[in-house]
């Protein structure tokens, strides 16, 4: 990821006219998210409690989207870290204010990351209930156990849209359960294996 | 005589035909590690990925879902206790 531009470092430094330290935290946790230097009513709010243009206002949220980012990627944890990658000539007040700003926010930043990367649709919920089979067109009288198991699936996409819901409910005989549950102590050994190397 | 001997095989075998929905017949796993995303450049999260597969009709369907270590372990949890629940009967 590359460093900002000198150009971008000078549209940072817009956040000066900001009328309180609250402001210049808003901006920045509003400009993190996706897309939101191209979000008209987060551009015009920016350019308004600034007092700058609208092209400025977006300059600023695209630079400051950048370093956040870059943060983030990076893994810069220490305030050291953070304060290199300004440059000399760059107002100390508020260089120490963003990276304060950036430290607050880096471990949500990084978890929602994490939360929201690319995957398979995630299971969200699970529900069971065992049934008792008594009769059917084959056997008048019958005492078979038999297992419904429902899973709520989400599929959130990466890049826009909204998440969708699934449900896949399916049966499971006593013995496709216990085949199951064998095939998971499996996965538990493998599990307990890899986390002792 | 021949049905009172073959009596079991034949009940076991009407078992077998009676309706079952969305049957599972089969699970396959993997799991591995995310070293890096386009978001972070280095990260070390275990993800478990199932493929389940359900008969549905006269075809199969196969339905693809990741889980979280907590999540499947509280899945693991869950058909112990369904397990349980079955084996009272038993």
């Amino acid at each position: 990821m590359a460093f900002l531009t000198e150009e971008q470092f000078t549209a940072l430094q817009l956040l000066l006219k900001a009328p309180s330290k609250d402001a210049v935290r808003q901006i920045c946790t509003e400009s993190y998210p996706t897309g939101a230097f191209k979000c008209q009513s987060i551009v015009e709010k920016t350019a308004n409690a600034l007092s700058v243009s609208n092209s400025e206002a977006m300059q600023l949220l695209t630079a400051f989207h950048m370093l956040s980012h870059h943060v983030v990627y990076q893994n810069l944890t220490s305030p050291e870290q953070i304060l290199s990658i300004f440059p000399e000539s760059f107002h100390s007040n508020l260089k120490n204010l963003i990276t304060k700003i950036l430290l607050e926010n880096s471990v949500t930043w990084r978890n929602e990351a994490l939360s929201s990367q690319i995957s398979l649709p995630k299971l969200v919920d699970l529900e069971w209930r065992v049934d008792m089979k008594t009769a059917s067109d084959s056997l008048s009288r019958m005492a078979v156990p038999t297992c419904l198991l429902q899973m709520k699936l989400q599929d959130t996409p990466c890049i826009s849209g909204s998440p969708s819901e699934s449900t896949v409910t399916m049966e499971l005989s006593k013995e496709t359960l216990d085949t199951m549950i064998d095939g998971l102590g499996r996965i538990r050994d493998q599990l307990s294996t890899v986390a002792r190397k | 005589e021949n049905t009172i001997i073959h009596y079991p095989v034949l009940s076991r075998l009407a078992v077998g035909q009676t309706l079952m929905v969305n049957q599972l017949v089969d699970m396959e796993w993997k799991f591995g590690v995310t070293v890096g995303t386009s978001e972070l450049q280095k990260t070390g999260n275990i993800f478990l990925q199932l493929k389940l597969v359900i008969r549905k009709g006269n075809k199969t369907e196969n339905v693809y879902m990741e889980l979280t270590l907590p999540q499947f372990y509280n899945f693991l949890h869950e058909m112990e206790r369904a397990k349980a629940s079955m084996d009272c009967f038993s």
